[in-house]
């Protein structure tokens, strides 16, 4: 009995904040529409994504400058190289993210996807 | 103002809405390719604990441009599951542009839609988990991401199938 109570005091509670929010929505802004919040999103994005790339890109140069100036201390010291390959490879491939992503989408797609008209939306260049 | 009128008011944002599901997979499946990229570093790492890291990189490289071009696997999928290659245009849930339907039915139909579109996505995001589970849960895994995506394209497809029943039952659930 005592659980009905609190259940029907919640949805009561529900349906108050949903009346006030609406009422002080149409008292206070113009029609604010859902998709306005998606638009709002996607001009975000535009600004973030590039500026992410941007960061993974300058973690992929240092990745490959540690991995060149440890390759010639290693070899200096006459040991063996173990991950400073990896580092170059996986750096320079980090520089240039979007293209491996259009190619491997362009092979699994057979060239009918839209990767390039997706990263023009996003404002990723490539 | 009744409940018609809300749902196909709310029927006319659709097209907005698929656009930025589309763009929140697109964003993911970017993330989730870099990330991928970045595992290559990882490969020099021996004691990573990673079981298999090519199969690490390559997951995470084809979940995450599927998602990308998430329209295009959509479709594909429909056309092999539903004998759909085209699926209804978003915008034809809208504003009772279906035609022969119930305006406010297309209208509950289009949010399925939506859903169906999530639903696909999520399946190649958890594609994209493959390399990283163990080897004993892998079969889990495929399990899920080929019931979502049965699952998602049977909700994109929602009103061909439905016709199709029709068809081959006699028997309609819309009135055309």
């Amino acid at each position: 009995m005592k659980q009905k109570r609190t259940i029907v005091a919640r949805a009561a509670m529900a349906v108050a904040s949903v009346a006030l929010l609406s009422a002080s929505g149409t008292a206070f802004a113009a029609a604010s529409m859902l998709s306005d919040f998606a638009l709002g999103w996607k001009d975000e994005i535009k600004v973030i994504l590039p500026a992410l790339l941007l960061g993974f890109a300058a973690a992929g140069i240092f990745m490959a400058a540690w991995g060149v100036i440890s390759s010639i201390t290693t070899k200096k010291q006459q040991q063996p190289l173990t991950w400073q390959l990896f580092a170059i490879c996986g750096g320079a491939a980090a520089v240039v993210i979007p293209v491996i992503i259009m190619a491997v989408s362009g092979s699994l797609t057979s060239g009918q996807g839209d990767a390039s008209g997706q990263f023009d939306e996003l404002g990723v260049k490539y | 103002m009744d409940f018609v009128t809300i749902f196909t008011n709310l029927s006319s944002e659709y097209p907005v809405f698929l656009d930025t599901i589309f763009m929140v997979f697109a964003v993911t499946g970017i993330w989730v390719s870099a990330g991928g990229i970045i595992a290559i570093i990882k490969l020099g790492k021996r004691d990573s604990g990673l079981v298999t890291p090519g199969a690490h990189i390559a997951w995470k490289l084809i979940g995450g441009s599927s998602m990308i071009d998430l329209s295009i696997w959509g479709k594909a999928i429909c056309g092999t599951l539903w004998a759909d290659a085209d699926p209804m245009g978003i915008s034809e849930y809208s504003g009772g542009g279906g035609g022969a339907f119930e305006p406010a039915m297309m209208a509950a139909i289009g949010i399925l839609v939506l859903t169906g579109w999530v639903t696909l996505g999520r399946a190649y995001m958890m594609a994209a988990k493959m390399g990283t589970v163990s080897i004993e849960s892998r079969g889990d895994l495929m399990g899920s991401i080929i019931a979502r995506l049965f699952a998602g394209s049977a909700l994109v497809c929602t009103v061909h199938i439905a016709t199709a029943i029709q068809a081959s039952t006699g028997m309609g659930f819309f009135s055309q």
